[in-house]
């Protein structure tokens, strides 16, 4: 008997740590693609134009003007441990980088919008990440639209190239044929993307940045191929008696929205976890609702960053919204 | 009963079995990096024995690879005949075919009929949660949760079963039993005299049926 009791303790011990080691791999991509911009004075920053090609051209940029060339230089990135630790540049135009022919830069840190490295001769600088368009995410959930007093809910992540935005949605909605779980079109989601106006209704808007959008339109692609082929998580009712629809779906809201953090803690987000201690909506409400008041209480958590009716009307111009 | 068709009614999948279209098509690889398909290849009639793993997991694997060979040490005539045990990776990013082969390797577990497998994230999360899942999100969120339970699975007979992997070896032996093709009236004589035979030996000597 004590020997069960130990081995069973045993158990949970090591499942316990399997757990925890699971829960501390959240971790940042490294991605140097794309432009960082060095801040130098008010008035001027050099800017780093990452290429897929492992090519990186240098720019000095001046408050009013055009940026100009100072250097090219073949970069790579160099791993310790599986882990991204420093970037070797090679100059493979007339002029140096860094000051020299090669040079290598340390990683201090980095996360989906800045760099801190370690330039030798040069000191640690901070690099943040230049993007020429725009992104946002929506959290839009309703009751009482169904004939069973459940409603649409589903996150949009809208991306602002120019003026042109392109909204992908997936989520519980209301379809031709009743309650429908899926890609959500563009006529539906169009009367989401506003304000709540009622206790019924919740809708919390935020800009995000370019990884944390790639990250959650990521998760919404995934489940839309999920969708079309027929391997949605969930397929059948549950011993527990929830629908199969509001456990996909309590997946796709959780899912997308955890992406946002995967990075570094920029949401205020709250603990889903089924724990009870910390988790009040999903011990005391029907899986038919958990997004909805997971939603609203991430609303209120960061009500100071939500985007206005206004605001974000003369931002996202519908009438220009670019076809899927 | 001829080699033939002996072959036919053990992988013959039960007219009941919901086939590809529950267990999923996906193709993985074994730790030979030899292409299968999930249900075609490796479900379809067979009696099989199903886990959760990674290779660098130093928590509860290790113990339950070790559950496992014991288990397979008791069912070493039937392996790779009609029963199989499938370890499949829940890190299929990081486990490449040869670092499950090393992994296998190094527990003396690369046997005949037992698949360590990898292969896409995407086909992996679905089999697991049509293979594990518990219809609560808290538990099937977390793939710790399932990592010390076996899904037993005979799809000749459509059994669907689990054991817990820290059980005694008799319940987890018990359970693969449950799995086991339909007996004929011979068959489940000797069953049932073996079984007689089992429970007057533990009565001579301990005075009481054991097991379970």
């Amino acid at each position: 008997m004590k020997l069960t009791a130990i081995i069973s303790l045993l158990g949970i011990v090591l499942l316990g740590s399997t757990a925890a080691v699971l829960a501390q791999e959240k971790s940042c991509s490294f991605d140097l693609v794309g432009t960082w911009k060095a801040q130098l004075s008010p008035n001027e920053a050099i800017l780093y134009r990452f290429d897929s090609k492992n090519t990186v051209t240098v720019l000095s940029a001046q408050e009013n003007g055009e940026p100009q060339q100072i250097a090219t230089a073949k970069y790579e990135v160099v791993n310790e441990l599986g882990k991204p630790d420093s970037v070797v540049f090679t100059a493979s135009g007339k002029n140096r980088i860094f000051g020299a022919v090669r040079k290598t830069m340390k990683l201090v840190s980095y996360d989906d919008t800045s760099i801190t490295c370690a330039i030798p001769d040069s000191g640690t600088v901070r690099w943040t990440r230049v993007d020429p368009d725009r992104y946002f995410i929506v959290l839009a959930a309703r009751k009482g639209e169904f004939y069973d007093k459940t409603g649409s809910a589903f996150p949009m992540v809208i991306k602002l190239a120019g003026a042109v935005p392109t909204i992908d949605a997936f989520g519980v909605y209301g379809g031709k044929d009743g309650r429908t779980f899926g890609t959500v079109p563009a006529d539906v989601y169009k009367n989401y993307l506003r304000e709540a106006r009622n206790e019924s209704e919740t809708t919390l808007r935020l800009e995000i940045n370019s990884r944390q959008y790639e990250r959650a339109l990521k998760v919404i692609k995934e489940w839309e191929r999920r969708d079309r082929e027929g391997a949605l998580l969930y397929k059948t009712a549950t011993e527990t008696l929830d629908d199969a629809t509001w456990l996909n779906n309590i997946l796709v809201a959780k899912k997308v929205t955890e992406t946002l953090n995967q990075c570094s803690a920029d949401v205020n987000m709250y603990p889903l976890n089924y724990v009870h201690q910390d988790d009040w909506i999903s011990n005391t409400v029907n899986s038919a609702f958990v997004p909805f008041y997971y939603f609203q209480e991430l609303r209120k958590r960061n009500e100071a960053r939500h985007i206005p009716d206004q605001k974000f009307q003369e931002l996202v111009h519908l009438p220009n919204l670019a076809s899927r | 009963m001829d080699r033939r068709s002996m072959l036919s009614r053990v992988f013959k999948p039960s007219p009941y079995s919901q086939g590809a279209a529950k267990f999923t098509n996906a193709v993985l690889r074994t730790q030979d990096n030899k292409e299968v398909r999930f249900y075609d290849d490796l479900i379809k009639g067979k009696q099989c024995v199903v886990n959760l793993m990674y290779a660098e997991c130093h928590g509860a694997c290790p113990l339950v690879t070790t559950v496992l060979k014991r288990t397979y040490r008791d069912l070493k005539d039937r392996m790779g005949k009609d029963v199989f045990f499938y370890s499949i990776s829940v890190k299929p990013q990081d486990d490449t075919p040869e670092a499950l082969k090393h992994y296998a390797e190094m527990r003396n577990v690369d046997l005949p009929g037992w698949y360590f497998l990898t292969g896409d994230t995407y086909d992996i999360e679905t089999i697991r949660y049509r293979l594990f899942n518990m219809g609560h999100i808290g538990v099937d969120i977390d793939f710790a949760m399932h990592s010390g339970t076996f899904r037993i699975i005979n799809d000749a007979t459509n059994y669907w079963g689990h054991a817990q992997a820290f059980a005694s070896q008799e319940n987890i032996l018990q359970r693969i039993a449950w799995a086991d093709p339909y007996k004929t009236p011979a068959e489940w004589d000797v069953y049932a005299r073996n079984l007689q035979a089992k429970i007057d030996k533990d009565v001579k000597k301990y005075g009481y049926r054991r097991g379970f």
